[in-house]
């Protein structure tokens, strides 16, 4: 069920309604989740069951980790245990190409067959949360959630459930704990959250998304200004698309009561490409600082093995993201250039001289290439863009001029949100007529609605 | 990993960090006061723009006009040409499929033209609609046609739509046929409509709220029939608001008869009445049109039995047969219309300019008709 649909608006009508009912009595928590496997069962019968699976073994490994003094048999359980299912689940299919691929290169006349696997939707989201759940029960700074049904609503909690914002259990748990009651600013915001969100999606994403896929679907027939502006497209759908739904989804949470961290924070604003990791997909960008970098030194073991660190996270961020080489390579990228900016960034001219607006430039350029990995449909197109971008001559890219207008829109906006004239835009007329600009465009513009989130394949 | 040596206890409800989340990246932040006051200029907006637009396009109709070929599909549109066109008081609304609005002949050879003529009178209106079929036909009547209140209503029911079970959208295989946004989305089964539950909602919304269909008016007309974003790749420097007039220019066919096109004899099977859903979507328009004070006449035919193979047009003649009584029994004025002469059809329902002409003689000739008509609401 997509947010942006119809068939989830009847949802969140019915849910919602029942839910004010229930979330004073006993019920509230059995009804969340309850509600919230319906929602991902509607997708597919057999989701739920892998759901519960991972639920039910991340909450008893927890339990026996607490009684039990061999606590780190349980731990290595559960990280097994979820490695394991987005391993099979994700990229057992990946494996098997390469390893086929690897055969027929030494000529060998043996095929393993493709077992057919679907991914399951948003695993790679609620493993990593019910991780967080179980590591720092491990660590010791998370105690023990008695109750598996409250458990088990963190873990399937319906508006993060597809794609996000990983939402950490030290956080989540305890408002499920406090049930705390549902206010005005609540629904105010709740619903701010929601319309910015599905503007981004709608009028925004989707519309980027067909000048995008239409070039990247066939990078050989598109010159040099077409596949930079279609690069350039792919960077704001992107950002669009991903950040739209996580304003949902906190929308959605937060009409509930439930107050998800913040996911994106202007990321094309950033002036380093640290900078730019801790305004993009912030769930996963500390997840992987907490649970992957620091446990491997973080910064605290020399300038070697701080780039070597950041070059790793980086590089198994890239697979968590999907199974094939274009993430990888995307992952390299970014932990090279990561690396490599962070160089230029202990310089003093390049710290105080250089313009703020030309950082801006470079990161989202640097940004920009590494997404053509992550947007192209192999590693043959992608290297076929990059070689066309300099290569072919420069006809017209046909860029739908409103598209243009909107983006350069949204960016002088977030420029502005980032100024000192930001209060202009606080003011309550600014604010409503934004509101209404956008709900009147999606009711008038904006396409069927029906395709699907980018992040949802991962 | 670090072990570590703390007492493990169950989480307490003790803390809320959520609570200092920030808000977003944004300001668009509204309090439900805000959201109160969107809402009422929402809705302000949502009125008045079809409204104002609706007296800034020009929409010109005569006696013989009929909705746009190319804005079949555009409902908002239908609506308000049946409004211009119901506007004066004792007009009759001739409604039906593709038979009435004319397929193969211009606007001045069709049955309203006829009758006009043949009665000296400028009585009748084209409210007919291309592509239609008696299950369109009956969302067309219950959310578009508003304006026929009241007014006498000539309705053409054409057999050929019972004709297999593919026409009759019975089949369960799902194929894409005519109108899907006018069928009935949840009250009624159909076989081989298989949209998503968003699209039925989708359907639903625009039959209720004005601004919804006038928006697919605007794709119709300025967008050549997609979403601004689909248009827009494809005219990526032109003016959005620039309205393609070339899409409003009626179309037909060649008004050449069924042989010469070189269709041949048919076999067709013929649905049961009793199990027909465009048969019971049929009685529904009637049953909705009489709730509404319209005075109705059905004018069955007039099919090409000419096509028909000897074995199809004795089921035909049976099933006529079945379709006169249940008029009678619902005490609605009819008329069966005997066929015209084979080569005044241009395929096996739509006759040519000549075959309406005679087929209006017939019908103001008779005595159904002359009762119904001289009966008429003034």
């Amino acid at each position: 069920m997509l947010f942006q649909t119809w068939s989830f608006l009847l949802f969140f009508a019915v849910v919602y309604s029942a839910y004010l009912v229930l979330r004073r009595t006993r019920l509230h928590l059995l009804y969340l989740t309850a509600v919230s496997y319906f929602f991902y069962g509607w997708l597919n019968p057999l989701y739920p069951v892998l759901l519960l699976y991972t639920t039910a073994v991340d909450y008893f490994a927890v339990r026996f980790l607490v009684k039990g003094t061999k606590k780190k048999r349980w731990i290595v359980l559960s990280v097994v245990n979820n490695m394991a299912l987005l391993g099979f689940f994700k990229y057992g299919l990946f494996l098997i190409d390469n390893v086929n691929a690897l055969f027929s290169s030494l000529n060998l006349a043996y095929e393993i067959s493709a077992p057919g696997i679907l991914l399951p939707i948003g695993i790679s989201f609620y493993t990593f949360r019910s991780l967080t759940y179980t590591i720092d029960c491990y660590r010791g700074t998370l105690n023990r959630e008695g109750s598996f049904m409250r458990h088990a609503a963190f873990v399937s909690f319906f508006p993060l459930l597809l794609a996000g914002p990983i939402e950490r259990a030290k956080t989540l748990l305890p408002q499920l704990h406090d049930n705390a009651p549902i206010t005005g600013e609540d629904i105010g915001d709740g619903l701010s959250l929601f319309v910015v969100g599905l503007f981004k999606k709608l009028a925004l994403a989707d519309f980027l998304a067909l000048y995008v896929n239409r070039i990247y679907s066939a990078p050989g027939e598109y010159q040099s200004a077409a596949l930079i502006a279609a690069t350039v497209a792919f960077s704001w759908q992107i950002y669009f698309d991903f950040s739209g739904y996580s304003d949902m989804a906190r929308g959605v949470a937060r009409m509930f009561g439930f107050r998800i961290m913040l996911n994106f924070d202007n990321p094309y604003l950033a002036t380093g490409l640290g900078d730019f990791w801790r305004r993009w997909h912030i769930s996963l960008s500390t997840w992987f600082r907490d649970y992957v970098y620091i446990p491997l030194g973080g910064n605290r073991k020399g300038a070697f093995l701080t780039s070597f660190n950041i070059f790793l996270t980086m590089l198994v961020s890239g697979l968590w993201h999907g199974a094939a080489w274009t993430f990888v390579i995307w992952g390299v990228v970014h932990g090279l250039f990561a690396v490599f900016l962070r160089g230029l960034e202990a310089s003093a001219t390049y710290k105080h001289k250089v313009p703020i607006w030309v950082k801006r430039a470079i990161v989202f350029t640097l940004v920009s290439f590494a997404w053509i990995f992550f947007k192209a449909a192999n590693l043959a197109d992608a290297l076929l863009i990059i070689k066309r971008m300099f290569t072919s001559g420069v006809a017209d890219p046909m860029l739908p001029l409103t598209l243009a207008a909107m983006v350069l829109i949204v960016w002088l906006y977030q420029a502005l949100y980032e100024s000192r004239f930001k209060l202009a835009l606080n003011r309550p007329a600014v604010r409503i007529a934004l509101v209404v600009s956008m709900i009147l465009y999606m009711c008038l513009f904006t396409g069927s609605g029906g395709q699907a989130f980018i992040y949802f394949q991962f | 990993m670090p072990e570590s040596n703390n007492t493990y206890k169950k989480v307490q409800p003790s803390q809320t960090p959520g609570k200092e989340v920030p808000f977003s990246s944004n300001m668009v932040r509204l309090s439900l006061s805000h959201w109160f006051i969107s809402a009422v200029l929402l809705v302000f907006l949502f009125i008045t723009i079809p409204l104002f637009w609706d007296k800034f396009e020009p929409l010109n109709v005569d006696g013989d006009s009929r909705a746009a070929y190319a804005l079949s599909q555009d409902y908002w549109h239908y609506s308000r040409y049946a409004a211009r066109q119901m506007k004066k008081e004792g007009l009759i609304a001739v409604m039906g499929d593709s038979v009435v609005w004319g397929e193969y002949v211009e606007p001045n050879g069709t049955l309203s033209h006829y009758l006009n003529e043949q009665l000296s009178t400028e009585h009748f209106v084209n409210l007919g609609i291309n592509g239609s079929h008696p299950m369109a036909l009956s969302g067309l009547v219950e959310f578009y046609a508003r304006a026929v209140r009241n007014s006498d209503v000539l309705l053409q029911y054409n057999p050929l739509w019972m004709s297999s079970a593919r026409h009759d959208l019975q089949i369960n295989k799902e194929f894409s046929f005519n109108h899907p946004r006018l069928v009935p989305q949840f009250a009624v089964k159909i076989p081989c409509y298989r949209a998503s539950l968003s699209e039925k909602v989708s359907v639903v919304m625009d039959r209720y709220i004005e601004f919804r269909s006038w928006s697919r008016h605007l794709s119709i007309t300025c967008f050549d029939n997609k979403d601004f974003p689909a248009w827009s790749l494809e005219n990526a420097y032109a003016n959005p608001f620039a309205m393609n007039s070339d899409n409003l220019a009626q179309k037909r066919h060649d008004p050449v008869s069924w042989q010469t096109r070189g269709m041949r004899e048919q076999k067709m099977d013929w649905v049961d009445l009793e199990t027909s859903l465009q048969w019971a979507a049929f009685e529904r328009t009637i049953k909705t049109l009489q709730k509404r004070g319209n005075r109705v006449f059905v004018l069955v035919g007039p099919f090409n039995e000419h096509c028909l193979e000897p074995d199809s047009k004795a089921q035909y003649q049976a099933l006529k047969q079945n379709i006169g009584h249940r008029l009678e029994e619902k005490n609605v004025a009819y008329l069966m219309a005997d066929p015209v002469p084979s080569d005044l059809y241009a395929d096996s329902s739509h006759p040519l300019a000549q075959g309406y002409e005679m087929l209006v003689r017939d019908v103001t000739a008779s005595d159904p008709f002359q009762r119904w008509y001289n009966n008429r609401s003034q």
